[in-house]
C-alpha cells in the first residue's frame, strides 16, 4: 500500500486544549474553549525508557516494553510519562481506554513520531494490520526512517506470517541504526526460526555484551550453537538460563537434547522430564519430536 | 444801364438764393424781361450791332431769361421718377434755357470779338464766364473770370467778384496758396453778404497752408460778421471748424474759450471736430479732442456721441484695446438707460464686428506662434462676444458659446469649457437646441484635449457630464459619458451622485449589464468597504427585483459578495484568533434566513474545521458533511486540500469510519471534476474503510470509483489490496469478477499471480478442480506474460509459480519412491536405471525453479533433489539381494558402491551448493532446516512463543 497518501498535512496549525471528541453546544465554547497547548517535536520527547528494570530480559529495555510481563511493567505504574502509560495500556489489553488516553494526548504529542508509532503498536495489538501500517506510516511521515516505527512493520508482517516482508522490514531498521537493539534482535530470532544460525550468531553475540543475563538472548546463542551441533558451546548458554525457567518447552527441549548430543544422558533425561506441559500445536510435535530423538534415554 | 443789369444779377441771385420757384412770379419776370429785351434787340439790330453796350444788355437779358427757364425745367426735370429719369434725355429737357444761354453767349461774345477794348469789356467777360459756370463749362469760366478779374477795373465789384469766383475754383481744386491772394483782394472790397462764406473758404486756405492764426482769426471774423443779418450765417459752420483749427494750432483753451464765450458746449463741437478730422486721418487729434471732450462731458448723451465717435476713431485705426474700453463703457451707459436705436445699432456692428475679427485671427493660423498675442486676441473676442450678449441678450447662449470657440481656438480649453458650460446653461434656459448640441460638443472636445491641465479638467468632468447628459441621455454617447461621469463621481469620492448616476443609466440604457455590473462592483464594494452592509443588501435587492439588470454571472458574483460580507465580520473575528466568537458566528450565519447559501456553505465548512480544532470530531465531521452536500463540486476541489486534511484528521483522531465517508464524500462531489485530490479522497476512502475492517464498504466505494474515471493504476493497486481482505475474510463473492476485470489489461498479469493462487486454493477446496486448473493455467500465462512485457513478478507471485515446479518434482520424486529396489537381477537393473532417469528429471525441474528466482521455490526443490540422492543412494548403498551367497552380495555391494557414492556425492555437494544460496541470500524457508542440516539433525528447531518485539522507542543506542 501507498503511504504518501496521509501525508496530507493539517491547514489548521496547532490544535486545542485536550478535549474529548463528544460533541460541545455552541453557547459553551468560547474564545479560551481554542487555547493552545504546546505542540511538541519530535525531538522534544525524550525517545527512550530510562530505569533499570528489573526483568528476566533486560536488553532491550531502553526501547521496549514488549518483552516484560505484568509483574515487571508494575514498576512503570508511578511514571509521568503518559505516552508510556498508554503502551502499557496498550499491552494490557486495554485498548478503550489506551486510545481515550491517547486522544488527550493528541494535541500535544500529535507532531510526535513515537506518538504515531505508540498508536500503530496499539492497533497491531488489537490485530488491526492495516490501522498500524497506516500510523507507523504516519510517525516515518514526521521522522523518516524512524527506527522503531520500521521495526514494527516488520513485526507486523511478522505477526501476518509474512516473513520475508518483516525481514526486508528489520533489515532496514537495521540498517537505519546499527545500534537499535529491537530490529537486531528480531532479525536475529527470523534467522534462527529459519535455521540461519550463522547469521544469528553474531546478532545474538552481540546482544548478550551488553545483557549477558538475558534469558531470552541465552536461549537464542545457545540455540545457535545447539544447530550447528556444538553442543557443548550450546550448554554453555542454555544453562546460564535460571533452572526454573528451563522447565519451560521453549528453553528446556533443546537443552535436554543438547544434553544428550553432549554425552549427558541422564541430564538430558532430568530434564526432559522436568518440563512443563508444552503448549502450541508447533510446540507439541517437536516435543514429540525431540522426545523420540531421546528415545533411549 | 450797367446798374440796372447789376441790379437784375443781383436781384436774380437773390431770388435764386431764395429758391423762387412761384411759376406765376417766373412768368412775370420773363415777361418784363422779354419786354426789355424785345427793345434792346431791337435797338441793337438798329444800331447794326455796332453798340457793345446795347449788345452787352441782349446779353445780360438772355441770361436772366436763360435762368428762368432753366429753373422751370430743372423742376420738371426732377419731377420725373427717378427710374424714368435714367432713361430720359436731359438735354431734351433743357433745349429753351440752353438756347437762351446761347443767345447771351452770342451777344457776349459779339461784344468780346467785335469790341476788345470796350470799357466795360470785364463786365462782359464776366457774363460769359458766369455763363460757363452755369453751363459747367469750368475751364471756360476760369479762363472767362481771370480775363473779367485783369479787365476789369482794379478794385471794381467786377473784378473782386471775379477774383472771388476764381479763388473758389482754385479752393475746390484745392490750390489754397493761389486762391488765398484772390480771396484776400476779392474780400478787400467786396462786404456784402457772401462775404461770410468766402472769407470762411479764405480761413480754410490759410488753415490749408497750415497759417493757423490767420485761420482762426478769419474764422472768428467770420463768426463776428455772421451775427449780422447781412451776411450769410456761417457760424455753425464757423463753430464747427474752428475746433479744428485751434486743435492744430494747440489752442485748444482758446477752443474751450471761444466755444464757452459763445455759450456753445465745446465737448459737442470737439465731436463735431473730431469726426471731421477723423475722415482726414487725423487720428491723434481726433483722439485728443474726444479724450478731452469726455473728461468734462457730464452729459449722459453727450457722453454717448463722445464714445461713439471715439468708437469710429479706434476701429478705422484699429486701437483695440481702447476701442474694447469704449465699447464697455458704452454698454454701460445702455444699461443704464438704453442708447438710441441708431447708436445702439452702432454700438452692436462695432461690437459684433470686432468681436468676429478678433475670433477669426486667434482661430486663424497667423498667431499659432505667438502664443501671447493670440491669447490676447483671444481675449479680447472673449470681451467683445461678452459686451454683445450684454447688448443682445436673447443672443446671450450664442455670444457665450463664440466666447467658449474662441478661448478653444487660443488653446485655454480651461476657460473654454466654462464658456462651453456657460452657453449650454444659456442655450437650455432659450431652448437654443442648436447652441445646446454645439455648447455639448465643444465641452467635449476641450475636456478632451491633451493641453487641458489635469486640475481643471477634474473639476470639470462632473459638470460637463451632467451638462451632455442632461441633454443627451440614450445615445452611445450618452453611453460612455455616463460612464466618465459615473467614475469621475466615484474616484471623487462622491458616491451618493455616482449612485444618481449609475440609477440614471440603468433607466436609459436597462440592457447594458456589462456597464450597469461594473458600476454596481464599484459602488457595492465601496459601501462594503465601509461595512455599511445595509446599503450593500439593498443593492442586492434592487438587483434582485430588477431595478439593476445584470447577467447571472455577476448575480452570481454579488450573491459571492453578499456571502462575503456575511462572513466578513466572523471571518476577521477569526484572523484575530477569537475562534470562539467566529464559531458562534458561523452558526448565526447557518441558522440566519438572510443568509446566502453560500454563506452558509462557508460557515458550515468554518464551523467543520473550528471544531475539528476544537477536538470535536463528531461535530466537525457533521459540519463538513454539510459543507460537502451544499457546495458547489468547483469550489470543493479548490478546497480539496482542506477537506481531505478534515478527512485525515478524523483518521487521526481515531475515527475511522467517519474519515472513510467523509473522503468518500469528497470523492463524490469531485467525482467528475479534474483534480489531483481526486485519487487520495478515493484511496483513503477505500483504505480506511479497509482499515477499519468495512470490506463491503471498501467494495462499494473501490466501485464508485470506476464513474469518476480513476485512473487504472489507482484502481489496481486499491483492488489488489481489496482482494487481500477478501481472502483473509474468506469472502469470495466477486472475486473472480474482480480478477477478471484486473486481467483485462496485461498490465496487471504480474501482480495476478499471488490472488489467482490464493482463488485457485479455495477453487481446490470446494471441489472445482476444473475451476483452479483454469486459474492456474492463468497464473501460468500471467507469468509468462509479465516475463514477455519485462514486468516485474512480485516475490508472492515467484514463489507461487515456483510451487507449482516444486509439485512436479514431488510427483516426480513419489514415482522415484514408489519403485522398490529387489532382485532378479533384471529387475533390480531396471529399478536403478529407471531411478537414475527420475533423478535427471528432477535435477532438470531444479533448474526450471531457479529459473523463477523464488528463493522457497528453490530451497524446496533442493530439498526434495537432495532427499531423492541420499534416499537413493543409500538404498543402494543398503541394498543386499536376498538368496545370493555371500560372495556374490560382497561382489555385488562392492560393485554398487561406484553406482551409489557419486549418487551421495551428489547429494552431499548439492546440499553445500543450496546452503551457500541460503545464507548469501537469506532465504527464509520451512526447507532451510532440512538442506542445511545433516539427515539426523534436521529435525531441531528454534521455538519460542516469545514473537518478534515491538519497539517503542528509540532507545539510547
Amino acid at each position: 500500500m501507498k503511504t504518501s497518501i496521509f501525508l496530507v498535512l493539517f491547514f489548521i496549525v496547532g490544535c486545542a486544549s485536550d478535549k474529548k471528541s463528544s460533541s460541545l453546544s455552541p453557547e459553551k465554547v468560547t474564545n479560551d474553549s481554542f487555547k493552545k497547548e504546546k505542540t511538541l517535536k519530535t525531538s522534544e520527547v525524550q525517545d527512550f525508557y530510562e530505569g533499570n528494570a528489573k526483568a528476566l530480559s533486560p536488553a532491550l529495555q531502553d526501547e521496549t516494553i514488549d518483552r516484560f510481563n505484568s509483574d515487571e511493567l508494575t514498576q512503570f505504574s508511578e511514571s509521568s510519562d503518559p505516552l508510556l502509560q498508554i503502551s502499557i495500556l496498550c499491552k494490557g489489553g486495554k485498548y478503550k481506554e489506551a486510545f481515550e488516553r491517547a486522544a488527550t494526548a493528541f494535541n500535544r504529542y500529535q507532531k510526535v513520531a513515537l506518538y504515531w508509532n505508540m498508536i500503530g503498536s496499539c492497533h497491531l495489538n488489537q490485530g488491526s494490520f492495516r490501522k498500524a501500517l497506516l500510523f507507523y506510516n504516519k510517525a516515518l511521515e514526521l521522522k523518516p526512517n524512524y527506527v522503531p516505527a520500521l521495526n514494527n512493520i516488520g513485526v507486523m508482517y511478522s505477526r501476518q506470517g509474512i516473513y520475508q516482508k518483516a525481514q526486508v522490514a528489520f533489515e532496514r531498521a537495521n540498517n537505519q541504526s546499527k545500534f537499535a537493539k529491537t530490529p537486531r534482535y528480531n532479525l536475529g530470532k527470523l534467522y534462527l526460526t529459519y535455521g540461519l544460525a550463522d547469521l544469528a550468531l553474531p546478532i545474538f553475540h552481540g546482544l548478550l555484551s551488553t545483557s549477558p543475563n538475558d534469558v531470552d538472548l541465552l536461549n537464542a546463542m545457545g540455540t545457535c550453537h545447539f544447530l550447528r551441533a556444538d553442543y557443548k558451546n550450546a550448554l554453555n548458554f542454555y544453562e546460564q538460563i535460571p533452572v526454573n525457567l528451563r522447565k519451560n518447552p521453549e528453553y528446556g527441549l533443546n537443552i535436554a537434547l543438547a544434553m544428550k548430543k553432549a554425552n549427558r544422558p541422564e541430564d538430558a533425561k532430568k530434564t526432559f522430564l522436568d518440563l512443563e506441559n508444552p503448549s502450541g500445536n508447533e510446540m507439541k510435535r517437536y516435543y514429540t519430536s525431540i522426545g523420540k530423538m531421546l528415545g533411549d534415554i | 444801364m450797367l446798374k440796372g443789369l447789376f441790379l437784375l444779377l443781383l436781384v436774380t441771385s437773390a431770388a435764386y438764393g431764395e429758391k423762387v420757384t412761384m411759376d406765376g412770379r417766373r412768368k412775370k419776370i420773363v415777361a418784363i424781361v422779354d419786354e426789355e429785351l424785345g427793345e434792346v434787340s431791337r435797338l441793337a439790330r438798329q444800331q447794326d450791332y455796332k453798340s457793345p453796350d446795347t449788345l452787352l444788355r441782349v446779353a445780360e437779358l438772355n441770361l436772366e431769361k436763360a435762368r428762368l427757364w432753366r429753373e422751370a425745367e430743372n423742376e420738371k426735370y426732377l419731377s420725373i421718377a427717378p427710374e424714368q429719369r435714367s432713361r430720359v434725355n436731359k438735354t431734351d429737357y433743357f433745349k429753351q434755357s440752353a438756347k437762351y444761354f446761347d443767345d447771351a453767349n452770342d451777344s457776349a461774345l459779339l461784344v468780346a470779338n467785335k469790341f476788345p477794348n470796350y470799357k466795360l469789356i470785364g463786365e462782359v467777360y464776366y457774363i460769359l464766364a458766369f455763363n460757363s459756370r452755369e453751363l459747367g463749362k469750368t475751364i471756360e469760366a476760369q479762363r472767362y473770370f481771370k480775363a473779367a478779374a485783369s479787365k476789369a477795373p482794379e478794385g471794381s465789384k467786377v473784378s473782386d467778384r471775379s477774383k472771388i469766383a476764381l479763388a473758389d475754383y482754385y479752393f475746390n481744386d484745392h490750390k489754397y496758396r493761389e486762391a488765398i491772394p484772390l480771396y484776400e483782394l476779392g474780400l478787400r472790397t467786396v462786404d456784402e453778404k457772401w462775404w461770410t462764406k468766402d472769407a470762411f473758404n479764405l480761413a480754410w486756405c490759410y488753415y490749408r497752408n497750415k497759417n493757423y492764426d490767420k485761420a482762426i482769426s478769419t474764422m472768428l471774423e467770420v463768426h463776428r460778421k455772421s451775427s449780422s443779418d447781412k451776411y450769410i450765417d456761417m457760424k455753425s459752420l464757423v463753430e464747427r471748424d474752428i475746433g479744428v483749427f485751434y486743435v492744430d494750432a494747440g489752442r485748444l483753451k482758446d477752443a474751450i474759450k471761444f466755444y464757452e464765450a459763445n455759450g456753445i458746449n465745446y465737448t459737442q463741437q470737439f465731436i463735431k471736430v473730431a469726426n471731421a478730422i477723423v475722415t482726414q486721418g487725423r487720428f491723434s487729434q481726433a483722439e485728443s479732442l474726444l479724450q478731452e471732450a469726455a473728461k468734462v462731458e457730464k452729459d449722459r448723451n453727450l457722453k454717448v456721441e463722445i464714445y461713439m465717435a471715439q468708437l469710429e476713431l479706434f476701429d478705422k485705426f484699429n486701437k483695440i484695446d481702447e476701442h474694447l474700453k469704449t465699447c464697455q463703457q458704452l454698454v454701460a451707459l445702455n444699461q443704464e438707460g438704453p442708447l438710441d436705436e441708431e447708436q445702439l445699432k452702432r454700438l452692436s456692428y462695432q461690437v459684433n464686428k470686432k468681436a468676429a475679427e478678433l475670433q477669426k485671427a486667434t482661430a486663424s493660423g497667423t498667431y499659432s506662434s505667438v502664443a501671447k498675442v493670440r491669447n490676447q486676441k483671444s481675449q479680447q473676442a472673449i470681451a467683445y462676444f461678452e459686451l454683445s450678449s450684454q447688448l443682445n441678450p436673447s443672443e446671450k447662449a450664442e455670444k457665450t458659446f463664440f466666447q467658449a470657440e474662441t478661448a478653444y481656438a487660443a488653446t485655454s480649453f480651461g476657460k473654454a469649457l466654462n464658456l462651453y458650460m456657460k452657453s449650454f446653461d444659456e442655450a437650455k434656459k432659450d431652448g437654443n437646441k442648436k447652441i445646446l448640441s454645439q455648447s455639448l460638443d465643444g465641452m467635449l472636445s476641450a475636456l478632451g484635449q491633451p493641453g487641458l491641465d489635469e486640475k481643471t479638467a477634474e473639476k470639470a468632468y462632473v459638470p460637463v457630464y451632467t451638462r451632455y447628459l442632461e441633454a443627451d441621455s440614450k445615445s452611445a454617447k450618452a453611453n460612455t459619458i455616463y460612464v466618465k461621469l459615473f467614475n469621475t463621481q466615484y474616484d471623487a469620492g462622491h458616491v451618493p451622485e455616482a449612485e444618481k448616476t449609475m440609477e440614471n443609466f440603468s433607466v436609459h440604457f436597462p440592457k447594458d449589464y456589462k456597464t450597469q455590473e461594473a458600476m454596481l462592483a464599484k459602488i457595492m464594494e465601496y459601501y462594503r468597504g465601509k461595512k455599511n452592509y445595509g446599503k450593500v443588501k439593498e443593492y442586492v435587492n434592487d438587483i434582485n427585483s430588477g431595478k439593476f439588470k445584470v447577467s447571472e454571472k455577476y448575480a452570481e458574483a454579488l450573491r459571492g459578495l453578499m456571502t462575503k460580507i456575511q462572513i466578513e465580520g466572523v471571518q476577521e473575528s477569526l484572523e484575530r484568533g477569537e475562534k470562539g466568537t467566529a464559531l458562534k458566528g458561523y452558526h448565526q450565519i447557518y441558522t440566519n434566513a438572510d443568509s446566502t447559501p453560500k454563506a452558509r456553505v462557508n460557515a458550515a465548512y468554518n464551523l467543520s474545521a473550528l471544531y475539528y480544532d476544537l477536538g470535536d470530531t463528531e461535530q466537525s465531521y457533521n459540519w463538513g458533511l454539510i459543507a460537502l452536500k451544499d457546495m458547489d463540486a468547483s469550489e470543493v476541489v479548490k478546497l480539496g486540500d482542506s477537506f481531505l486534511s478534515i478527512a485525515g484528521g478524523l483518521f487521526l483522531r481515531q475515527q475511522f469510519t467517519s474519515s472513510s465517508d467523509f473522503s468518500f464524500k469528497v470523492l463524490e462531489k469531485i467525482c467528475k471534476q479534474n483534480s489531483t485530490n481526486k485519487p487520495i479522497a478515493y484511496k483513503n476512502a477505500v483504505y480506511i474503510a479497509l482499515a477499519n475492517n468495512e470490506l463491503d464498504r471498501a467494495i462499494e466505494i473501490r466501485n464508485y470509483g470506476k464513474s469518476c474515471e480513476i485512473a487504472e493504476t489507482t484502481m489496481t493497486e486499491v483492488t489488489i489490496e481489496i482482494l487481500k481482505d477478501m481472502v483473509r475474510a474468506k469472502k469470495w463473492d466477486n472475486y473472480d469478477n474482480l480478477l477478471a476485470e484486473l486481467e483485462k489489461n496485461p498490465k496487471n498479469h504480474a501482480v495476478l499471480i499471488k490472488p489467482y493462487e490464493e482463488y485457485r486454493k479455495e477453487l481446490m477446496t470446494i471441489g472445482d478442480a476444473a475451476g483452479a486448473k483454469e486459474a492456474e493455467s492463468k497464473q501460468l500465462h500471467f507469468y509468462e506474460s509479465a516475463k514477455k512485457q519485462k514486468i516485474e513478478v512480485p516475490v508472492d507471485g515467484l514463489d507461487v509459480i515456483a510451487e507449482k515446479h516444486v509439485r512436479l518434482i514431488l510427483e516426480k520424486k513419489r514415482k522415484l519412491d514408489q519403485v522398490t529396489l529387489q532382485f532378479p537381477e533384471n529387475e533390480f537393473n531396471t529399478g536403478v536405471k529407471f531411478k537414475l532417469h527420475m533423478l535427471d528429471q528432477l535435477t532438470k525441474e531444479v533448474e526450471e525453479v531457479q529459473k523463477t528466482g523464488s528463493g522457497k521455490g528453490i530451497v524446496e526443490a533442493y530439498k526434495y533433489v537432495i532427499e531423492s540422492y541420499e534416499d537413493f543412494g543409500t538404498a543402494l548403498k543398503n541394498f543386499s539381494p536376498e538368496g545370493k551367497s555371500p560372495e556374490y552380495v560382497t561382489s555385488f555391494q562392492r560393485a554398487m558402491g561406484e553406482v551409489y557414492n557419486p549418487i551421495l556425492n551428489n547429494a552431499k555437494k548439492q546440499r553445500i551448493e543450496i546452503k551457500k544460496l541460503v545464507y548469501d541470500n537469506r532465504i527464509l524457508s520451512k526447507s532451510n532446516f532440512f538442506v542445511l542440516y545433516s539427515r539426523e539433525d534436521n529435525e531441531k528447531r528454534y521455538l519460542t512463543l516469545r514473537e518478534v518485539v515491538l519497539m517503542d522507542r528509540g532507545g539510547k543506542k
